[in-house]
């Protein structure tokens, strides 16, 4: 079952897809072209961040490798190339199918989940082989000795976990906890067959911001190399993190009953390496630092020890241990039993155990909350801390952090709270520093669980954004009026086709006008009437003509619909094929009616296929032949008088009309008389007969037990007609040539046992009348020579079986009809006037009939049946 | 909380129908603008409790919009949440160093989505 937030999705992913891949094409003609890489970039994005929504992990695993892909290469560090590209589509078309499978059951398939670990693993690899690309996170060690499982008991850390991190992470976090913030440690045991969920445990704990270092150690000892299974994930990895828990637990959401967070102290992360020293210069500093010490005299404690870090040797350990003593210093409320245990490991070039103190050094660890609000309350404030660090003093970003920090608290109802910031936010203002405001923010943080009062719900209603003051937008409450009205909407193609219908007929009904001007005029006897009747009509003729021109515009498509499938589809068939390609489009905006665009997208399909199948040679051949390797197909689309022209250029081989010869007779579409009286511009056209395919194995491209002919019958059923010419060694052009609109059929009324039909005026060449004793008959078959060509007549009231009625004419009329890609004669009893018509398909009882193309009104309200020569001749 | 007036500056169509629902449901207004130029033209209209802001999106990023909303005098005590993909930290900072009062990872978790707007706008549960 598929809700609306997923019916959403699905397009809107699809179109992602779409830009995506033309993206990847322009990247990979042009490597450097920055628009498409951030227009792909930004897609896959989009996609990725959506797809979290629902339940498509799969999904999301492989478009976020490929968007960590696609970001090297936005960042110059991964260079595109066409494997890459291959790569990167492959992954895209597998994200595809996912969503077509996501619109049917709502699901992924039961293999999507390995897919997705291969294929991500794929992409990751290429992302692997670059220099430093992967590094974010300082790897420390790799597979070492085993580790126990981890418990979350911090003192039950595992002996010489954190001893293994290095010294310099270790101090950069001891830093960061001498601050305020706390640092977490993050135990990470993952599942051992989490390779097979698409789980990868590196790329998981990596997601955890703020990461200080990273351990990775074995869980088991390692077996021995011959029964070692790698597929099983041996691996406990360890992070040590600045973020607070939230966080991390929403970076590991996927994996939280695989982890535990440990808050570490300190005093805990002491590690000091370096080369012993001795000398009278450490005593007397141990004598004088724990004077001061002693004294509370912190400041003369902090210049001593710069003092004497400025002058002794960095790789010293006891140069080392002053570096921490620096940074357990530069805390709010220093701990003093680690900075006694500090001093004297400086003073005597040995470090002992701290005592536990009484207290941990402020802030506490955060308190174990239960309440998500809490926490996630914390989390805001501190962050507002962060954002204040940052900014320092700056009007402009006072007032936001007010406005959040007075709602918070007053969400959380902690009215008093409320008060001393904002007398911190005064105090801030005067002085121009945020330091009051850091501090009182730090108290608030540090201070009891952030719990409303429990007795006094009684919440203030002052408005939060009185701490902002002047900041606060005068006209708050003023609704938006002027909205951004929508530019363009979307409606149903039924409401369009049925508009279209609507005025087609009033096309139709106004041409009963002129007769009743006529009948006006010769019944009625009233000449000012009928002119006025024709002039009324001249009006509403030029209005109908002007709304049927408003919704053929409405319906226009520009070719690039059908056009962009193809640089994806040429380059994927080329690389199959092992040629080279360069496809250019022209004219992709020239623009037709839908039913035409969509109608095209087949024919063009397999022209084009046919032309990278037996037009296009391989590239030695080509460079054999003179020609550059890499042969070109040009698409090209415009608009002549009332018609599309969409043109197929390659130059490719050509085609051979003796070959085409020899194959239709092999093939039995002609007979050898046949074939040598045949133009070789009329063997090309053999082509488009059923049953012909050159190729000596049908190919899995152009192939598919359809030939040429397919593109023949669409096309002249859309009202258009196709053309060949070849030039052997040159190349081919295939033309196709198009109604714009498909609303509009002219005709021409023609007269046959008595009753009037149409013929569409497309399918006619010529009419002329033919002198009986001209009529040949040829096999019992009528025929006439026309400018020196035989063409074949028949009789269009025996084709209809309608009961003859002889005629005295000394001439026949003939209309010359081009039907089926040959020239047809059709006599008739006489030609009429020409007219546009709106076609309306046979409907009800009628639909079964075959030889109508549909049914018009005509002016005087009389229904015309047009004929659809193809199938009655 | 009645009334309290949430802009949602979001490319990906699924995610603005997201916050719709869920903001929607717990009582918030939400409005939606598709990329960063059309969001501050919104902003600018005025009226805002919060505003929900996407880092990556076409025209003009996030981190462009929040440093712009920072420098109009009338939106600069507007709280701002930014929200990507990245769980980097990075990308946090440099939030925050925009303008930004917090920064959240999508996808976001419908609970803590609506908690956080409660919070930042002052509204109760």
């Amino acid at each position: 079952m598929t809700t609306p937030l997923l019916a959403r999705f699905i397009p809107e992913a699809r179109e992602l897809l779409q830009v995506s891949a033309s993206g990847l094409l322009k990247l990979e003609r042009n490597p450097t072209d920055e628009t498409a890489i951030n227009e792909v970039f930004r897609a896959v994005h989009t996609i990725k961040g959506s797809s979290g929504l629902f339940d498509a992990l799969a999904l999301t695993r492989l478009v976020h490798a490929a968007e960590d892909l696609l970001g090297e290469v936005r960042s110059d560090a991964l260079q595109i190339d066409s494997a890459l590209v291959d790569m990167l589509l492959d992954s895209l078309d597998q994200v595809g199918q996912w969503i077509d499978e996501l619109e049917r059951r709502a699901a992924l398939p039961a293999d999507a989940d390995g897919v997705a670990h291969r294929m991500a693993a794929l992409l990751r690899q290429r992302l692997g082989s670059q220099d430093g690309a992967v590094d974010d996170a300082p790897v420390h060690a790799a597979l070492r000795g085993a580790d126990p499982a981890p418990d979350g008991d911090v003192s039950a850390l595992p002996p010489g976990l954190l001893a293994r991190l290095p010294a310099p992470a270790c101090l950069a976090a001891f830093r960061r906890a001498c601050e305020g913030e706390t640092v977490h440690l993050v135990r990470y045991a993952p599942e051992p067959g989490c390779f097979f969920s698409g789980t990868d445990p590196l790329q998981a704990i990596r997601q955890v911001p703020d990461a200080l270092a990273l351990d990775i150690a074995a869980a088991e000892p390692w077996a021995p190399l011959e029964d070692l299974d790698p597929y099983q994930c041996n691996l406990h990895l360890a992070l040590l993190t600045a973020a607070p828990r939230p966080e991390i637990e929403q970076a590991m959401r996927y994996e939280l009953d695989r982890i535990t967070i440990a808050p570490i102290r300190p005093r805990d992360l002491v590690r000091i390496e370096g080369e012993a020293s001795d000398g009278p210069i450490w005593d007397d500093f141990r004598g004088a630092a724990s004077g001061f010490l002693a004294a509370g005299r912190l400041d003369d404690l902090r210049k001593a020890v710069s003092a004497l870090r400025s002058v002794a040797g960095p790789t010293l350990w006891r140069r080392q241990a002053l570096d921490w003593l620096e940074a357990a210093l530069s805390a709010g409320q220093p701990d003093p039993a680690l900075l006694a245990a500090l001093v004297a490991a400086a003073g005597s070039g040995r470090l002992d155990p701290v005592p536990a103190g009484p207290a941990p050094v402020a802030p506490a660890p955060a308190p174990q909350a239960t309440d998500p609000r809490q926490e996630l309350a914390r989390s805001v404030l501190a962050s507002q801390h962060r954002a204040l660090e940052h900014a320092g003093y700056d009007a402009d970003r006072l007032a936001s952090v007010g406005t959040v920090v007075g709602n918070v608290l007053l969400s959380l109802g902690r009215d008093a709270d409320r008060a001393a910031i904002q007398a911190a936010f005064e105090a801030a203002r005067e002085a121009h520093s945020v330091a009051p405001l850091l501090s009182a923010l730090s108290a608030v943080l540090a201070g009891a669980p952030l719990l409303r009062a429990e007795a006094a719900p009684a919440l203030s209603e002052a408005p939060a954004q009185a701490f902002a003051e002047a900041a606060v937008p005068a006209a708050g409450g003023k609704e938006p009026e002027g909205r951004i009205a929508a530019k363009s909407l979307k409606v149903d193609q039924a409401k369009i086709d049925l508009l279209m219908n609507l005025i087609g007929e009033l096309v139709v009904s106004k041409n009963a006008l002129p007769f009743l001007a006529k009948r006006a005029e010769e019944t009625y006897a009233s000449r000012e009437m009928s002119r006025e009747i024709k002039e009324q009509y001249a009006v509403i003729d030029r209005l109908a003509q002007e709304m049927q021109g408003a919704i053929m515009q409405v319906r226009m498509l520009p070719v690039s619909e059908i056009f962009d499938r193809f640089p994806r589809l040429v380059r994927d068939l080329a690389r199959k094929l092992g040629k080279r390609i360069d496809l250019a489009l022209e004219g992709e905006d020239t623009a037709a009616d839908k039913t035409i665009i969509e109608a095209l997208g087949d024919p063009l399909l397999h022209i084009v296929r046919n032309s990278l199948d037996h037009g296009i040679e391989a590239p030695e051949e080509r460079r054999a032949a003179g020609k550059s390797a890499t042969a070109r197909i040009l698409l090209k689309a415009r608009q002549e008088a009332d018609s599309v022209v969409i043109e197929v250029q390659d130059n490719g081989r050509g085609i051979d009309p003796a070959r085409i010869r020899s194959a239709a007779i092999t093939k039995g579409v002609i007979g050898q008389e046949e074939a040598d009286r045949l133009s070789d511009q009329e063997a090309i056209n053999l082509i488009y007969r059923p049953g012909f395919s050159t190729a000596p194995e049908v190919s899995d491209l152009s192939g598919r037990g359809v030939g040429m002919d397919v593109v023949l019958t669409t096309v002249e059923k859309l009202g258009g007609q196709v053309t060949v010419s070849s030039r052997l060694g040159e190349g081919t052009t295939t033309r196709l040539a198009l109604p714009l609109s498909m609303a509009v059929t002219r005709i021409m009324i023609v007269e046959a046992a008595g009753s009037l039909y149409g013929v569409p005026m497309d399918m006619i060449v010529e009419t002329v009348r033919v002198p009986r004793e001209r009529i040949r008959m040829i096999k019992k078959a009528e025929t006439f020579v026309l400018r020196e060509t035989i063409i074949p007549l028949s009789r269009l009231s025996r084709l209809l079986h309608l009961p003859e009625q002889p005629r005295g004419e000394a001439d026949a009329a003939v209309l010359v009809c081009h039907v089926n890609g040959r020239r047809a004669g059709l006599i008739i009893d006489n030609f009429r006037e020409g007219m546009d018509v709106i076609l309306k398909p046979l409907e009800g009882v009628l639909t079964g009939i075959g030889g109508y193309a549909g049914t018009t009104l005509l002016g005087d309200g009389r229904v015309l049946l047009v004929l659809d020569l193809r199938e009655l001749l | 909380m009645a009334g309290k007036r949430i802009l949602v500056v979001e490319d990906g169509i699924t995610m603005r129908m997201f916050y719709q629902d869920v903001l929607g449901r717990a009582g918030f207004v939400v409005e939606e603008a598709a990329n960063g130029v059309e969001g501050l033209e919104k902003a600018l209209l005025g009226g805002f409790d919060l505003m929900i802001v996407d880092i990556n999106m076409p025209k003009m990023d996030g981190y462009e919009l929040v440093s712009r909303i920072r420098r109009e005098p009338s939106l600069q005590a507007t709280p701002v949440v930014t929200i990507s993909t990245e769980a980097a930290d990075a990308d946090a900072t440099r939030a925050y160093a925009a303008g930004a009062n917090f920064y959240i990872v999508k996808p976001a978790d419908p609970v803590l989505l609506v908690e956080t707007a409660r919070l930042l706008t002052g509204a109760q549960a």
